[in-house]
């Protein structure tokens, strides 16, 4: 008779979970995420295949690292299943024309677009006949120098909503203070933040002095720092920083601060961004004046607050 | 056959109401209140801050296994603390059950403290280690306050007394001072701490596990 009855509450059990998956899939089907104009998240990985020059770029192994860090990052973005629209179009997808097309789709569809992208930086100049901005600036598409580039105010002429409320370039310049860029008042752009988030007006130090924006743009002043660098503690490469603040950003709670705080402390034995060479400086060699290294950072802009982790509160 | 009946309602009541509560049973994070509830005891017997005038709300932890820990547990997670006059997040680490990292980051006002730190950074670092010596139990910590006193905290500089290594880096950000023990000219674990005016800001302590895992 025990042995029927522990049976019966066997059974029973395994039916409960089966039909409490069922309803926490049906909960999900019925979610507020995706299923409206202006709802929900979306990010996109864009990157270069072009890492030619061995010295400056880092080669084969710099392509490999970049290739397997945003595998990884997509993969955290899969993971926490929050993400209405996620794609890792690094390599041949990162088209000049894809970039433009995948900016105007989740302007139109989504209301918090998170970027990351990984590679290099070109100046160029534009064929606007009424453009008093001067040079303008420019990401490596796929295949990279001497091809198409994906240029500022391409990207800004899609810009409808301003809904790219997160953009993490990992590539040179972008992130200094006069690179920033500007707008003029024909909407014509220059400049990746100003041309990707729309605005200029974002706080210089959002690691130290957040502003509550709602926007965060990560980039570097000067050189950006090679994923295959290593950061000289344990066996940690700045690829290891770049999946591991992803990583933690996509915590319950956790801010882009919070992600930087937690991925330096365990790639630099350094206990806070702020303590570390990324914020307070490192020297890299410069292409044009070999015997005089600069000094570079890697700068938070507008509001280190930010949570990445969308949940209906941060959507709402 | 109305035995049989009734008892087949009894089992089908029985289904609904545990798919239900299956359902809704949240997505336990692992290793929760233990690890996460020393945090609060490091924050009022080494940082000094007055806990109990505090709302605490733990956002949940989560356990990894990285794979340069070696198969050791790291349990990460994030308090935030509202008083009436303060606003304070709280980020950690707990490597091989240690709390290995910690890092309290004022949003708003200005924290509730049990004794008020004093406003000489050497004063605030002496008292940290004191504090963390008499949490920890480590006499170790004892050699790391008193090569304290053959530096001048106030700006860079590098001390070296047998094999620890005291290393001061001072930025418009913070005050950041690292022990590290070295053996044969490599750097071994050590501990590292940092003030963001004149608040503790970061902790790190990697001895737990560093030498296992290099």
């Amino acid at each position: 008779m025990k042995k029927i009855v522990a049976l019966m509450l066997c059974v029973l059990l395994s039916v409960s979970l089966v039909f409490s998956t069922l309803i926490l899939s049906i909960i999900e089907e019925t979610g507020s995420h995706g299923d409206g104009k202006n709802e929900g998240s979306a990010f996109i990985i864009w990157g270069t295949l072009d890492y030619a020059d061995e010295t400056y770029m880092g080669g084969e192994t710099e392509r490999n690292a970049s290739r397997e860090v945003c595998d990884i990052i997509y993969g955290f973005f899969a993971d926490v299943d929050t993400y209405d629209y996620y794609e890792n179009f690094w390599g041949n997808n990162t088209q000049p024309d894809q970039v433009y097309s995948n900016v105007s789709y989740c302007e139109e569809n989504y209301n918090f677009t998170a970027i990351f992208y990984k590679g290099h930086s070109i100046g160029a100049y534009c064929d606007v006949e009424s453009c008093e901005l001067g040079e303008h600036w420019t990401l490596y598409a796929s295949k990279g120098y001497g091809e198409e580039y994906i240029v500022d105010y391409l990207i800004h002429e899609r810009v409808s909503s301003a809904t790219h409320d997160f953009v993490f370039l990992w590539t040179c310049g972008y992130g200094s203070e006069d690179m920033i860029g500007e707008i003029d008042e024909n909407g014509h752009s220059v400049g990746m933040l100003a041309s990707w988030m729309d605005t200029t007006g974002l706080e210089a130090d959002g690691y130290a002095s957040p502003d509550s924006s709602n926007h965060c743009f990560i980039g570097f002043d000067v050189f950006s720092i090679c994923f295959s660098n290593k950061t000289g503690y344990a066996d940690f490469d700045y690829g290891d920083f770049a999946s591991l603040f992803f990583m933690y950003a996509l915590y319950e709670g956790w801010t882009v601060n919070d992600a930087l705080d937690a991925a330096v402390e365990e790639t630099h034995w350094q206990s806070s961004f702020g303590d570390c060479q990324l914020y307070t400086g490192y020297s890299m060699a410069d292409p044009e004046n070999e015997r005089q290294p600069v000094v570079c950072y890697m700068r938070v802009w507008g509001d280190g607050n930010l949570i990445l982790l969308r949940g209906e509160e941060e959507d709402g | 056959m109305r035995r049989l009946t009734k008892r087949l309602c009894s089992a089908l009541v029985l289904v609904a109401v545990l798919s239900v509560f299956f359902a809704y049973l949240p997505t336990v994070y692992l290793a929760e209140s233990s690890d996460a509830d020393e945090v609060l005891v490091f924050l009022e017997e080494v940082v000094n801050l007055d806990v109990a005038k505090y709302n605490v709300t733990h956002l949940g932890t989560s356990v990894t296994y990285p794979d340069w820990l070696d198969g050791i547990a790291q349990v990460n997670g994030k308090y935030t603390l509202e008083s009436e006059t303060s606003r304070i997040d709280v980020l950690f680490k707990f490597r091989n059950n240690t709390l290995s990292w910690c890092l309290m980051r004022i949003l708003e006002g200005s924290p509730q403290y049990l004794k008020s730190p004093s406003e000489n950074i050497c004063e605030l670092s002496h008292g940290f280690l004191q504090n963390y010596q008499d949490y920890s139990g480590d006499s170790e910590l004892k050699a790391m306050r008193n090569i304290l006193d053959l530096v001048d905290v106030t700006e860079n500089s590098t001390k070296t007394v047998d094999i620890l290594k005291l290393k001061i880096s001072v930025n418009s950000f913070s005050s950041c001072l690292d022990w590290r023990y070295t053996l044969d000219g490599a750097d071994c674990g050590g501990v590292d701490v940092s003030f963001r005016n004149g608040h503790f800001y970061a902790f790190s302590d990697d001895r737990s596990y560093y030498q296992t895992t290099t």
